[in-house]
């Protein structure tokens, strides 16, 4: 089970790989050993880029570019509420945030 | 994840650092709602939505992999799950030490699942046209399951009927009371929830 979960922790780091051009030049996986275990890095930090100034419209504009079925992660405090595309969120993974003041980071 | 400036390493589903500068720093889970952008709309009318750089085509890049009810991962690992297949897709609830996982199977078929083990009880609602998922937790001034709170259709019913909630927002909607506090959840296929919860409770 430890295996498993060292397995999965690097497989949060390589998702972008599934979806990379088959040319793309991918460095040699290198390993760390971490509480015991053996923890592959298969991403350079960085590679998937992360979102550090995110930008929202209004219902109004996002409908020329969302899907009613595009799957959403939704943050709601008070009369405030952000939709966050997971459809988007697959090439970037974690949006930077504020909400009521709060930095939060959504991730996917 | 990766924080730039300790250049520490985060697993997203502990939010706990597990290497760097911050190693055992925890961060707060903060409450989100699992929902598509059509249902969204008459949730939120006065919503906002992260701004893309175009439309694009519909889907995920990673469509191909989320089709294939086998491939757990990129290692090649055997999908010999016991309870629920490795990619049956679970919403998680984190509470101190305790983590419970309802199946999205067992919520399609029922509309909502109780969770009366966690310290403040919860109830996960789910909405099959609409897609959206949300959990909300009873403080001990809401008087908790115990006081007999119904789920009927798209709403929750309190005691007597002296109050109703939106089942998807936990918007109080009639009666006296306080909204619902929507609770943290995560969305997780099997295999990836029990890698990292091992311990987890389960529904399904």
């Amino acid at each position: 089970m430890a295996k498993r979960l060292l397995i999965t922790i690097a497989l949060t780091a390589i998702a972008a790989l599934l979806a990379s051009s088959a040319n793309a030049q991918q460095p040699e996986p290198r390993m760390t050993e971490l509480r015991g275990h053996t923890m592959y890095w298969l991403l350079q930090p960085g590679e998937i880029p992360a979102i550090f100034e995110p930008e929202f419209v209004s219902i109004e504009t996002a409908d020329s570019f969302y899907y009613d079925e595009e799957p959403l992660i939704a943050v709601v405090s008070g009369d405030v509420a952000k939709g966050y595309s997971t459809w988007h969120l697959d090439h970037h993974e974690v949006v930077n945030d504020l909400v009521d003041g709060t930095a939060i980071a959504v991730t996917w | 994840m990766q924080d730039r400036e300790t250049e520490s390493l985060w697993p997203q589903p502990w939010g706990e650092c597990i290497m760097g500068r911050s190693e055992g720093k925890k961060l707060s889970e903060y409450p989100a709602i699992h929902t598509s952008y059509g249902e969204f709309k008459k949730l939120f009318p006065q919503g906002q939505l992260l701004k893309k750089p175009e439309k694009g085509e519909a889907g995920s890049p990673y469509d191909g992999y989320f089709a294939d009810p086998d491939k757990l991962g990129m290692f090649g690992r055997v999908n010999d799950y016991e309870k629920l297949k490795g990619k049956d897709k679970v919403f998680g609830i984190r509470v101190g030490v305790q983590q419970v996982a309802v199946s999205e199977a067992y919520l399609v078929e029922h509309g909502f699942a109780l969770i009366p083990s966690l310290p403040d009880p919860v109830i996960v609602t789910y909405d099959t046209t609409g897609k959206t998922a949300a959990a909300f937790a009873f403080e001990g001034r809401q008087r908790g399951m115990i006081m007999g709170l119904k789920p009927q259709g798209d709403r929750l019913v309190g005691p007597g009927r002296r109050a109703v909630w939106s089942a998807r927002t936990g918007k109080l909607i009639e009666g006296n009371g306080d909204d619902l506090p929507v609770a943290p959840t995560m969305s997780a296929y099997w295999f990836a929830w029990l890698s990292f919860f091992p311990s987890t409770e389960l529904i399904y």
